[in-house]
């Protein structure tokens, strides 16, 4: 048998909640229990010692993720912060207020290293849809387009929940990539956690998802040359075999994620260490109280009892996992889809 | 985190192989979103080793 994972943390990135506010409504947000406050919003003096920290311990690499980073009051102060330390900088936004004259100028003073692009509707009907509102729809839409020429390699990023149609996903791709996306990268939605409840309201059922997938994924392909990335975030089994060779060939496939193997840390806005960003509420730690120093973060997210509930959390989600030949990039996609999904589901692939 | 785990409906093994690094299944060029998009900030492109990183 192959070596086994010990379910250590090796982080080599932190994706850090500034904030909780947001100026988009999206239906499916797993952050919506959170109230969307701006009295949430994370001190600047808390994200640079965090930033300190996660240096120590190693981290090279951040994004900042919301809410929506763009709202949060110390969002370049603290980018001129990281690029001095040196930490790469980057941040996860709807783009909206890119759309602004004076923050695309601010921004342009002290650009960002990377930056993600989530798309959520191209066409007003398609964005009030997601979005809940259509008032931000033209200044989101000079945002994207800003975002997209300054940064020449930049793609986008859209969720395929059931409040898009396979056709609306293409012709998202189609605009996107005539606004100058180069790559294009398709997520499912996951199931959310709702004070103690999961909520799987905007989740395509598994059918769904595979159906529209098999429909848009030429078209994707064709579109951007190859540079398609497919996140499923469910198990693979539920795919067909032949679909599975060719995007793992063509490199186009991505269904584990950081928590998988511990690399990367989560904090939220009030300094609590996070499984992960979706499981809002579920605190495994806290700055200053369970460490302050990166050799003291990196004891505590290896103490035994934490390493135990990884262990736990992180098996495989069916007893045929063992056996699959796709097991190490499968492991049944995102962790929080097993709230909803059964093992049931699942089957081995032998070849 | 532990009523969280215990709702997992997952029942297999707890001996589990250490997943691929997915960087390397990425398309080269992607923008792979450990250093962008991503919503559920799943990603494995964690270091910003990615051509969008460096």
């Amino acid at each position: 048998m192959d070596k086994l994972y010990d379910f250590k943390a090796r982080p080599t990135s932190l994706w850090l909640t500034v904030n909780r506010s947001c100026n988009f409504r999206c239906k499916w947000c797993y952050a919506e229990c959170t109230g969307f406050k701006s009295s949430d919003d994370m001190s600047l003096t808390t994200a640079k010692r965090i930033a300190n920290i996660v240096y120590e311990a190693g981290v090279r690499h951040i994004t900042l993720i919301g809410g929506e980073p763009t709202l949060w009051p110390s969002l370049f102060e603290f980018n001129d912060y990281c690029k001095a330390l040196p930490i790469n900088l980057g941040m996860v936004t709807n783009a909206c207020l890119f759309g602004d004259d004076e923050f695309w100028s601010q921004f342009l003073k002290t650009p960002f290293k990377s930056l993600g692009i989530s798309v959520k509707g191209i066409n007003e009907k398609q964005f009030t849809e997601t979005v809940g509102t259509n008032n931000l729809y033209m200044e989101t839409l000079l945002g994207i387009e800003r975002l997209l020429k300054y940064y020449p390699n930049k793609g986008v990023n859209v969720v395929f929940s059931n409040l898009v149609s396979p056709d609306e996903v293409i012709e998202i791709a189609e605009h996107s990539r005539k606004m100058g996306a180069k790559s294009f990268q398709l997520s499912s939605c996951s199931v959310t956690l709702d004070d103690q409840e999961y909520n799987d309201d905007y989740s395509l059922q598994i059918e769904q998802f595979v159906d529209g997938l098999m429909r848009v994924y030429p078209h994707l392909h064709e579109l951007y040359n190859g540079n398609i990335l497919i996140e499923p975030r469910l198990p693979l089994c539920v795919f067909p075999v032949d679909f599975l060779n060719k995007v793992k060939e063509r490199r186009q496939l991505l269904n584990v994620c950081h928590v998988q193997n511990r690399s990367g840390i989560v904090f939220d806005t009030d300094g609590s260490l996070l499984p992960y960003n979706s499981m809002v509420g579920i605190k495994i730690g806290k700055l200053d109280e369970d460490f302050s120093t990166g050799k003291e973060l990196l004891d505590f997210l290896n103490n035994p009892i934490l390493v135990n509930d990884y262990k736990e959390m992180l098996r495989y989600p069916s007893s045929e996992c063992i056996h699959c030949k796709l097991n190490n990039i499968c492991r049944g996609g995102c962790i929080q889809n097993w709230l909803a999904l059964e093992p049931q589901i699942c089957h081995a692939f032998y070849e | 985190m532990k009523d969280y785990i215990a709702r997992l409906k997952k029942v297999g093994s707890t001996e589990v192989s250490p997943i691929v690094d997915t960087r390397k299944n990425a398309t080269t060029g992607i923008d792979c979103n450990a250093c962008s998009a991503c919503d559920c900030a799943c990603s494995d492109c964690a270091g910003g080793n990615c051509s969008n990183c460096n």
